[in-house]
């Protein structure tokens, strides 16, 4: 008989029970096979379960432990890649039936990564097609379902990672992040994910979306978890051209510190726009806390806000449809309709358009070295509004509709120039529903930016609450 | 690209490959139409000497 109480703690707490010999990877994994089977048919966290072979990794690992080779905090740990990750020999769909037969003959570099540091993949996670998207269903694969309420998204791209880790199906779920795809759905779901520093952690085998603004990163239900990943997966790789040599960090030893001195900035431009008041008062409790903790806070304008947004946006439709173009032409039926449209709009952008997108990437440089010259992070809520029933366009609020559309306006900001962000757990909503407070920080300041959010989530306390599934 | 007509869309539409009868064309107008009317906050700063970067890190 599993245990269930193994899959509703964390990634750290499986990793002392299993390094301890308390529990063996064999049980662990065990527990979170039941729960999956148990949970699959209202949730559709995954497309692909790959349980024969985590049965069998498992088994090694457990013997590897017995026999005194532990690796270290993730080995004999369940984990999942959302289905873009190049997995091999596993089908590898990316989310689409148009290459839903795709069977890589190699592993992503972030996958073998973690498989040497002995982690144990349970599979792989439903996402959004081609990962082109914040909140659309997948209608290939069904949509994953919020394990707070079945009833609504879990957002998007990433979001089978979101609704597995959330349900405690897995520890640990890697995501990827153009817009807020990692962000987003830890936002929403309750969780915390992690968009690192571009460069700092390997594309290589990461099917892409927009090659100069695509991030890899984990989902998680602390900040610690978080860190014990990076602290596998971040390092210099040769097969990524974008992949930087940049010195090694160890991530969790460096959560300990907390944010006293530390300088907050906060936008009082573009954030406030269209946010639900609801995520606002959690944000500025949330902004209390960091105080109480001996940060200090200041609203602060921050120029090129809403000219960044833009170029985001831009630089996508360009990148997007140059990848997709062969495939859109050949195949335009079989792609959700959402995602079609998108990489046919990009046919009818100007060159002209792409080149100036990357000028003001350029230009919003000096915008960002003026902000972190004055303050350490810069902080707003994850996403504006909390996960929206499926199907909603808008939802109502005292200020008015804030419109689902938006749910990765204040996360986008910080991918065309790769800055390393991170949501953690900031409150709920009046209907129960989990949204995130969003801490940025300079390139490669990852620790900083991981030091100040477990700071907050050890004083908030709001990543122990768990979804009754 | 200012005031796209759906005329002029259609000329550009059959230069990618769209048959002119295809139904999914006038959700593509719109969408084309509102990519392109959020273009000019991107073409009001970023002039002069401004470089583009690539990727993130270039440029400036």
């Amino acid at each position: 008989m599993a245990d269930a109480s193994l899959t509703q703690g964390t990634l750290a707490g499986l990793a002392a029970l299993i390094r301890a010999k308390k529990v063996s990877p064999v049980e662990v994994v065990e527990a979170h096979i039941a729960r999956i089977e148990a949970l699959e048919p209202r949730l559709n966290a995954f497309i692909t379960r790959t349980f024969d072979a985590a049965r069998a990794t498992a088994k090694q690992a457990e013997a590897e432990i017995a026999a005194g080779g532990y690796r270290g905090p993730l080995h004999g740990v369940p984990i999942a890649f959302k289905d873009l990750y190049w997995t091999k020999g596993v089908r590898t769909t990316s989310g689409s039936t148009v290459t839903g037969d795709f069977v890589p003959d190699e592993d992503a570099t972030v996958v073998r990564l973690l498989a040497e540091a002995g982690a144990v993949s349970l599979g792989k996670t439903n996402m959004v097609e081609y990962a082109y998207g914040g909140t659309e269903h997948n209608e290939a694969y069904g949509p994953p379902c919020n394990p707070w309420d079945t009833g609504r998204i879990t957002g998007g791209s990433s979001s089978g990672s979101a609704a597995a880790v959330a349900s405690g199906e897995a520890a640990m779920a890697l995501g990827s992040d153009t817009a807020g795809s990692i962000r987003g759905p830890a936002s929403l779901c309750g969780l915390v994910g992690h968009k690192p520093t571009y460069g700092l952690v390997s594309r290589h085998g990461a099917s892409p979306l927009s090659w100069s603004q695509d991030h890899v990163g984990p989902l998680t239900r602390t900040v610690e978890d978080a860190a014990l990943t990076l602290d596998v997966i971040a390092g210099h790789d040769p097969l990524d051209p974008a992949s930087a040599d940049a010195p090694r960090v160890d991530y969790a030893s460096a959560l300990a510190g907390g944010v006293k001195g530390m300088r907050i900035g906060v936008p009082s431009n573009h954030v406030w726009a269209s946010t639900h008041p609801e995520v606002r008062a959690a944000f500025e409790a949330a902004l209390a806390v960091l105080e109480g903790e001996g940060a200090s806070v200041e609203w602060v304008e921050v120029p090129g806000l809403d000219e960044i947004s833009a170029a985001q946006v831009t630089i996508t439709l360009a990148e997007a449809t140059a990848f997709h173009r062969e495939r859109i032409r050949q195949h335009p039926e079989m792609f959700h309709p959402g995602v079609r449209r998108r990489i046919e709009t990009g046919l009818f952008l100007p060159a002209h358009a792409y080149v100036q997108a990357q000028r003001v990437r350029s230009w919003m440089e000096g915008n960002w070295a003026q902000a972190f010259s004055r303050f350490d992070l810069l902080a707003t809520p994850t996403t504006p509004l909390a996960a929206p029933p499926f199907g909603a366009s808008a939802v109502d609020s005292a200020d008015g509709p804030v419109t689902t559309r938006e749910i990765v306006r204040l996360t986008r900001l910080f991918n065309p120039n790769g800055l390393p962000a991170c949501s953690v757990p900031c409150g709920f909503s009046g209907e129960g529903m989990p949204f995130g407070l969003q801490l940025v920080g300079r390139r490669f300041d990852d620790a900083l930016v991981l030091r100040a959010a477990h700071a907050y989530e050890q004083a908030a306390g709001w990543h122990t609450r768990r979804p009754a599934l | 690209m200012p005031d796209l007509s759906r005329d002029d869309f259609a000329v550009l539409a059959a230069q990618a490959g769209f048959r002119p009868d295809d139904p999914h064309l006038d959700e593509l107008y719109r969408d084309v139409v509102g990519m392109l009317a959020r273009l000019p906050i991107i073409e009001a700063v970023a002039n002069g000497e401004t470089e583009p970067a690539p990727a993130p890190g270039q440029g400036v």
